[in-house]
């Protein structure tokens, strides 16, 4: 018999859950009906849980690999970058969107983080990471003490807000989305590069040694 | 331009920016009778400019396509002085240029290629805005594109402005809900037919085709294959738009030549195609060297029906103008009469509307006009303002002409103004069409 790959049996988990609408009650029941052995499915994936989060990073790598290979997309600047990575993933969602929103009304725990996404975290600072050390070269990005660590943490959030949004969007084509994808990476790269923050910031700070002289 | 840094949204918001519109107008005419006490040769026109201000700058916190309502049933119903209309040309659907990501998203939605995978060339930063989206420029087989993407979500913003006129709109033109409701409803369609890009693709198809044997004119041939609902391309039309044409000096008979190609163009959809492209504003058009017109957006198409198309022209032949009981029974199924009339104000109205349709056929009446007399122009909007001001009229509660009048009469001001700022004289008359409207209602009346 030929060897089952992991790809094969997250399609095949992807399809069960989509039209039972539940996790199978065993993995020795999935693996019967997959027709291989409980412990192939081992090699691969220590539980269901397990194929899930394995599925989310495999669309994130999908989504990021594409970008790095886009010729435009390394043109763009850091805001644009970002944008591009928001836009590319909707659109990789949209063919498994069923999936998603099954996941997360399986959600039991009320999360502002969409179900899966604690699985790629890591990787999104990563990729986030790379996104503002860019605009840090090029000012768009301002260098802050104590916040511009944080800045991933940020995006992470408003990566959250912008898959969430989606998941209740029902505009045509997602339209909304798109709108709100747009204005929040707006709002997001106006706070993180100079602003009126700052001069607020300058002015405490100057008020602050007014205090002490 | 001030900048709008809020929307209003609320009711309550909505309701306060009203009063304060009011509020700032009766302070104008006070300003203005006080500055007159001092100055008694001060024309209104100041104070109008003052009053159009302050709408302006009420209805455009209301976003654009609220606008662009407000302004049409300003232009029709004559509300609005002339300092008023100039202001208004600015209206325009206002958003933030299109970011690259989304243009290229946009296309890997709805054509399913990312757009450096379909042509040669594409700047991904907008060339211009259009009224609901952006155009870039683009090559393919070498030849130079305009390539039109729409702004995500504009219908249902439409959608949501028109709800927030409507409360405006019935103070400012005092108008009943139901007649208010009768001019929103075709406004509303028009403006949402201009967001379905593949109804502009098919029309512009089809009107380009039908008038390509006119002289003078040029259209862009449009893309089907590289279009859809969201995304239009086209060729790139060479040529200025009007203030770029009259800045390079052109003789008067190049700007002749150029006003008679658009003359030729509009009578040929009146009265041939019963469909206008109703949006003659200086935008839609290029002005070439050699006086030829390209034509360029044809979102907003009217379609002309049959009854009202001979009912409208009826009224302005002196053949119908002299038979008082033909006009009257026209007139009536055309909304500028009522049957529930009583005697005085349908004499009234008679009146009115038939001072302004007779000035507004002037230039049919010779056969050949000169539009570039301001003296004209200032005359329309002062019978208009006149109308509006009449108190009878006014306080008439009631819309008065058929809602397909809205867009025929703006298209007829709009082709008007460009031909006054054109200062062109044109052969105008009337053509066969005349003809073939009096024998229509000589065979009715036997």
């Amino acid at each position: 018999m030929a060897k089952v790959t992991s790809s094969k049996i997250i399609q095949a988990y992807i399809d069960y859950l989509l039209e039972e609408g539940h996790q199978p009650s065993s993995v020795y029941q999935f693996a019967k009906s997959l027709k291989i052995k409980e412990e192939e499915f081992y090699d691969h994936f220590s539980s269901f849980d397990a194929i899930e989060a394995g599925w989310m990073v495999s669309l994130f790598d999908s989504v990021t690999e594409e970008l790095q290979n886009d010729e435009v997309y390394q043109a763009y600047n850091a805001r644009e970058k970002y944008m591009a990575f928001l836009y590319a993933w909707v659109e990789k969602c949209r063919s498994n969107r069923s999936f998603l929103l099954l996941l997360h009304k399986a959600s039991k725990i009320p999360s502002p983080i969409p179900t899966g996404f604690s699985t790629i975290k890591k990787r999104f600072h990563d990729f986030a990471d790379g996104i503002v050390r860019e605009g840090l070269d090029t000012q768009e990005v301002k260098q802050r003490p104590l916040l511009s660590d944080r800045y991933a943490d940020a995006m992470f959030m408003q990566f959250a807000f912008v898959h969430g949004f989606w998941l209740k969007d029902t505009s045509k084509g997602f339209e909304k989305t798109d709108a709100a994808i747009e204005k929040s990476v707006h709002l997001a790269f106006d706070l993180m590069g100079q602003s009126a923050f700052d001069s607020a910031l300058e002015l405490g700070k100057f008020l602050f040694q007014q205090k002490g002289a | 331009m001030k900048y709008q840094d809020k929307i209003a949204t609320s009711r309550m918001d909505r309701t306060l920016k009203f009063i304060g519109t009011g509020a700032k107008i009766g302070g104008n005419y006070i300003k203005h009778y006080a500055k007159k006490t001092v100055n008694p040769s001060l024309d209104k026109e100041e104070l109008h400019r003052d009053n159009a201000e302050d709408i302006y700058s009420t209805l455009s916190s209301l976003k654009g396509s609220a606008l662009k309502v407000a302004q049409m049933l300003s232009m029709d119903r004559a509300v609005l002085p002339k300092a008023y209309s100039d202001k208004f040309t600015m209206a325009q659907y206002q958003a933030p240029p299109l970011s690259a990501p989304l243009v290229v998203q946009t296309f890997v939605k709805s054509l399913g290629k990312k757009p450096n995978d379909i042509f040669e060339e594409f700047a991904l930063n907008a060339k211009n805005a259009a009224s609901i989206g952006q155009v870039h420029e683009a090559k393919l087989n070498g030849k130079k594109l305009a390539v039109k993407v729409q702004y995500p979500g504009v219908a249902e913003s439409i959608q949501s402005d028109l709800r927030m006129v409507k409360p405006i709109a019935l103070r400012m033109f005092n108008l009943s809900e139901k007649d208010l409701q009768k001019y929103i409803l075709e406004v509303e369609g028009k403006l949402l037919e201009e967001t379905d890009y593949e109804l502009e693709l098919r029309r512009s198809t089809e009107i380009s085709d039908a008038c390509a044997h006119l002289d003078g004119l040029v259209f862009a041939k449009y893309y089907n294959e590289l279009s859809s609902s969201k995304i239009l391309t086209m060729d790139w039309l060479e040529g200025k738009h009007l203030d770029g044409f009259l800045a390079g000096g052109p003789t008067q008979e190049l700007k002749n030549k150029a006003g008679q190609h658009l003359w030729d163009f509009y009578n040929f959809q009146m009265h041939e195609l019963k469909a206008v492209h109703a949006d003659p504003h200086p935008g839609n058009f290029l002005l070439q060297e050699d006086g030829k017109v390209g034509v360029i957006d044809f979102g907003c198409i009217k379609e002309i029906p049959e009854d009202f198309y001979f009912d409208y022209f009826a009224l302005i032949l002196p053949s119908i103008q002299n038979e008082p009981e033909l006009l009257e029974k026209v007139m009536e199924r055309i909304e500028m009469l009522y049957p529930g009339d009583s005697a005085e104000t349908r004499l009234i109205f008679k009146e009115a509307f038939g001072k302004m349709t007779r000035l507004l056929a002037l230039p049919f009446a010779s056969p050949e006009f000169y539009f570039g007399n301001d003296a004209y122009m200032s005359e329309i909007y002062a019978l208009g303002e006149e109308i509006s001001n009449n108190p009878a009229i006014r306080n008439a509660g009631d819309g008065r002409g058929s809602r397909h009048m809205l867009y025929i009469n703006r298209t007829y001001f709009g082709l008007y103004s460009l031909l006054n700022q054109l200062d062109a004289t044109i052969k105008t008359g009337t053509g066969s069409w005349a003809g073939a409207i009096e024998s229509h209602f000589l065979a009715k009346k036997s």
